[in-house]
């Protein structure tokens, strides 16, 4: 088998993992409509790649200071509204919103970007799997000659 | 099988054969879908995520196995109909290798890189990017193993094909209609709830990526998927068997 395909070929393939990872404009994670009462809690799993999060909300119907009487948790620690919030680790993230009164929202939850981790990752990786693709190839002509 | 001269033929194919353009396009494929399909940020009901992660996996799996099952499937039956076009089935192959042996060998000579080109990249993808960290270790062990066992369907399909390379372009007209018509077939089983379970009897790696990702799934459905990859490893000794036996009919 030639292993000098296989690098080549994780080369390739991190190159455009890299590609990938690059985009880190902020995007809007979820966007909806919730209806909100006290003994019903809001759970919801969130997939994020930045280790950051800003958890944001827009209320359309309800009374008045109405988004006083939400409460919001981040991984079972109590967070405020509209403001940026480091998770601290990349993965999944559990958010849970409970209320005191009935209350129909929008709800919006933002993500910063990607962690720089990912894409120096996948260039040292699309680097050294190059590096020893064009190693591995030198050798095989130096063989071959002698 | 004959392992003693497959292991001779797989030896010089594999220094013949062309697989580093296949192992670089199967690559950017496979890179590209697992990108779009799997590193996606999103947010869910809590009771609803292990199923939005496993029909997120499959999904790539499925968009993987059509155009890199047909881009595989039609690169080898290119090399073999060239091989044959040559002249090497029919002046350089002498008793005892048989037409069966030549064409398995080459088949393996392009399925063994690339089988291990495609893990290395998904374990590289999982470790680096933190999917690893949302799709949990077995969801991503399973991805792998559904890769595995879409390869077998993928290069089942391409040597039941070259049976018929005398016939071209039936052979390649059987895996455009096998790849496409599959799709089609997923997309109207969807549709139907009571039939969803006959995927798994096609294509059994969408089950084993539900069955690793804590979906439940039915004994028939678990059934039917065993059986489908028993049938894809006898098509593939059958088709071995018919290449040996019926010289005239099957290729060179």
């Amino acid at each position: 088998m030639k292993w000098e395909s296989v690098l080549i070929g994780l080369s390739i393939a991190s190159i455009i993992f890299l590609g990938m990872s690059l985009n880190a404009q902020p995007v809007a994670l979820y966007e909806g409509n919730h209806y909100l009462n006290p003994h019903r809690e809001v759970h919801m799993k969130i997939v994020e790649f930045g280790g950051e999060l800003k958890v944001k909300f827009k209320i359309t119907v309800g009374g008045k200071n109405a988004s006083k009487n939400i409460t919001i948790y981040l991984d079972g620690k109590k967070i405020p509204q509209g403001k940026w919030v480091s998770t601290g680790y990349i993965g999944v993230h559990t958010l849970v919103i409970n209320s005191t009164k009935e209350v129909n929202m929008d709800l919006y939850v933002y993500s910063k970007g990607e962690s720089v981790y990912i894409p120096i990752s996948f260039g040292i990786v699309a680097a050294l799997s190059a590096l020893l693709a064009f190693a591995k190839y030198r050798q095989d002509k130096k063989y071959q000659r002698s | 099988m004959r392992w003693d001269r497959i292991k001779i033929l797989y030896a010089i194919e594999s220094e013949r054969q062309r697989a580093g353009i296949l192992i670089a396009i199967v690559s950017i494929i496979l890179s590209v879908f697992l990108s779009l399909s799997l590193q996606q940020r999103f947010a869910v009901d809590a009771r609803n995520f292990a199923n939005v992660l496993s029909q997120n996996a499959q999904y790539f799996l499925l968009m993987f196995f059509i155009f890199a099952g047909s881009t595989i499937s039609l690169l080898y039956l290119t090399e073999l109909k060239s091989d044959e076009s040559k002249g090497i089935v029919d002046t350089f192959l002498t008793h005892p290798i048989e037409r069966g042996d030549f064409a398995f060998a080459k088949l393996l000579a392009l399925a063994y890189p690339l089988a291990i080109a495609t893990v290395i990249i998904s374990i590289v993808f999982l470790i680096f990017s933190g999917e690893i960290f949302i799709l949990g270790p077995l969801l991503s062990t399973g991805i792998i193993v559904s890769i595995l066992v879409l390869l077998l369907c993928v290069f089942s399909i391409a040597f039941l094909s070259s049976i018929l390379i005398r016939y071209s372009p039936l052979p390649e007209m059987l895996i455009i209609f096998y790849f496409v018509g599959g799709y089609l077939f997923i997309s109207t089983m969807g549709i139907i709830p009571d039939t969803r379970k006959y995927i798994a009897a096609l294509f059994p790696f969408l089950t084993i990526v539900k069955l690793f990702g804590g979906i439940n799934v039915s004994i028939v459905e678990i059934v039917l998927m065993s059986s489908s990859i028993f049938a894809y490893i006898i098509l593939l000794y059958l088709s071995y068997v018919w290449m040996n036996t019926y010289k005239r009919r099957a290729l060179g």
